[in-house]
């Protein structure tokens, strides 16, 4: 197994906090039935995109948005150069997986452009030049002492391990940005067919400014689009709730018909991979809104943390979906980094049958021979261990301490070869 | 539901999401929407009484200088309540934008904990007007 045996602190408290607040929401609303609401728009959604998404794009190009379809992820990066132009200046961006899935960051910076991410933990991992450790709690593997040695480097003084006093860094540093750029990137969360209109939520209030600058770039996967207005409340519900714990995120922006006065839109729909997600096996994946709900309930991701998976989408969904979105970064024995206890099936708010589908793929890697060795070899010694031979009954209390004991579990990992691809 | 229930469930919200709410003083009118002194005025497209968020429509440049306030006083004036977001999103002509503020900004991405005031306003306040008895507004 790839995934080392550490306890990630800070990724189990924070996972135990969203646990603990999303289960005192739900217990306060019609939940079954709301999940019902959504599981059956995103359904639409995933068995209609094609025709969906064409409403969408009329719809919105009659807003006056600009759509551009990006069918990969060099390809969604030159569509954003080519909208926010040639000389390389200040962008501001909000938190997007869709952005990270495709480098745009460091594409941008590369091309000499100064980027923003302004969303505090974005903020704190581009700095860490890390990946974020979950999809909607970028930060959550950080203690505070570790979020404030970061920014002290950053800022250039001193700042104590308070999260006040660091998110009063974040507001200090990341204001006149904010305020001043004329470039903004940002994600989408829902795209409506219907009205041709962007949904994008969230909490500190930098994603507003990001989306109202001058120019304003969404980059969202085609994966997005719902049908009509209908839905949105149940979704925004599950989503918020499955996410923080929040019964709604402090900020809702719905970007409808662009008049005098507003920012001037473009639309960056990216496939990288979403298509053929949809049409596959895994095809019930695509319906993900991604909440990150079955990464905190995962017994494996509250131990190895998202960088346990090295995957932008890390957890019991990123298990599924990776492969699809970023093929080159999945370590291929990441199907196994799973316990399938059922746990992300039973919190997933659009009934994704999380685990089945894990271990379907775990099936088709055995039958077609393609397990990894490491996995292969255990699983034989395993078998062997339950022969009523003197080797298994030798080898049974072998397996069965190696199982129980960290220590002789991490001895065993130092004799796997490094370098896992 | 009639405003007085509205207004119950508003309160109770209110105080959930940290939001000041207080009536409209004898003679008090909401005015035009202004920024004095980092506190900003408007009149609410709607609020939700669900989860007391303010709802404004408008074009980014209308939105801007409030979103950039420190503290932002949302005048509610008759009928502007409504019970639930959908509401409120029946209201939204699709034309500019429509934002739901519920409470101050905040963020939770440093260890969980609540910290309250990033890049928005820091203080949100409703100023409920009483309209005509028994209206209903939702």
């Amino acid at each position: 197994m790839s995934l080392p045996v550490l306890t990630n602190t800070p990724t189990r408290k924070a996972s135990d906090v969203t646990l603990a607040k999303r289960q005192e929401q739900a217990a306060k609303l019609p939940w079954e039935r709301l999940r019902d609401e959504a599981t059956a728009s995103r359904r639409d959604s995933v068995e209609h995109m094609e025709e969906l998404l064409a409403i969408f794009v009329r719809n919105a190009e009659a807003g006056g948005y600009r759509i551009v379809h990006a069918a990969d992820a060099a390809g969604a990066c030159a569509a954003v150069v080519a909208e926010i132009g040639g000389t390389p200046g200040v962008v501001i961006k909000a938190k997007s997986m869709v952005t990270e899935e495709i480098g745009l960051r460091h594409h941008l910076e590369r091309l000499a452009w100064r980027v923003f991410e302004t969303d505090l933990g974005e903020w704190i991992v581009q700095e860490r030049n890390e990946l974020p450790a979950h999809i909607t709690g970028p930060a959550m593997h950080l203690s505070a002492a570790e979020i404030a040695a970061t920014l002290s480097r950053v800022l250039g003084r001193s700042l104590p391990a308070d999260p006040d006093a660091l998110a009063r860094a974040a507001t200090e540093f990341l204001g006149e940005p904010l305020r001043s750029a004329s470039v903004g990137i940002s994600g989408a969360n829902f795209l409506i067919a219907d009205t041709g209109e962007v949904v994008v939520i969230e909490n500190e209030g930098n994603a507003f400014f990001c989306t109202s600058a001058g120019k304003h770039v969404v980059v969202t996967g085609i994966d997005k689009v719902i049908r009509s207005r209908a839905a949105l409340p149940a979704l925004l519900r599950m989503l918020t709730i499955s996410a923080t714990g929040q019964p709604q995120t402090v900020y809702t922006h719905v970007l409808g018909r662009r008049g005098d006065g507003d920012a001037e839109r473009t639309i960056v729909l990216v496939d990288n991979g979403r298509r053929a997600l949809a049409a596959g096996e895994d095809a019930e994946a695509a319906r993900c809104i991604r909440c990150g709900a079955c990464m905190v309930a995962c017994p494996v991701f509250r131990q190895a943390s998202g960088h346990g998976y090295k995957t932008i989408y890390p957890g019991p969904i990123g298990i599924l979906v990776a492969p699809y979105l970023e093929p080159g970064r999945v370590p291929e024995d990441a199907p196994f980094y799973s316990t399938l206890c059922g746990a992300c099936t039973d919190i997933c708010p659009v009934r994704i049958p999380i685990s089945d589908l894990i271990a379907r793929r775990r099936e088709r890697l055995w039958r077609e021979g393609n397990t990894p060795a490491g996995v292969r070899g255990a699983v034989g010694l395993w078998k062997r261990a339950q022969r009523d031979t003197a080797f298994g009954r030798a080898l049974r209390p072998l397996l069965l301490a190696i199982l129980r004991f960290p220590s002789l579990r991490r001895l065993v990992q130092l004799t796997r070869p490094r370098g896992r691809r | 539901m009639t405003a007085h229930d509205l207004a119950a469930r508003l309160a109770e919200a209110a105080r959930e999401s940290k939001v000041a709410l207080r009536r409209a003083a004898d003679g008090e009118s909401a005015g035009e929407d202004r920024v004095e002194d980092g506190v900003a005025h408007v009149v609410a497209d709607a609020v939700v009484a669900d989860s007391a968020a303010v709802v404004l429509f408008g074009s980014d440049r209308r939105l801007r200088p409030i979103l950039g306030a420190r503290s932002l006083v949302a005048h509610a004036v008759p009928g502007a309540l409504v019970a639930s977001y959908g509401d409120a999103l029946a209201r939204f002509s699709g034309a500019g934008r429509m934002i739901s503020i519920c409470g101050p900004s905040r963020t939770a991405d440093i260890e969980k904990t609540l910290v309250v005031g990033v890049h928005g306003p820091r203080e949100v306040t409703i100023v409920l007007y009483d309209g005509p008895t028994g209206t209903p507004s939702g």
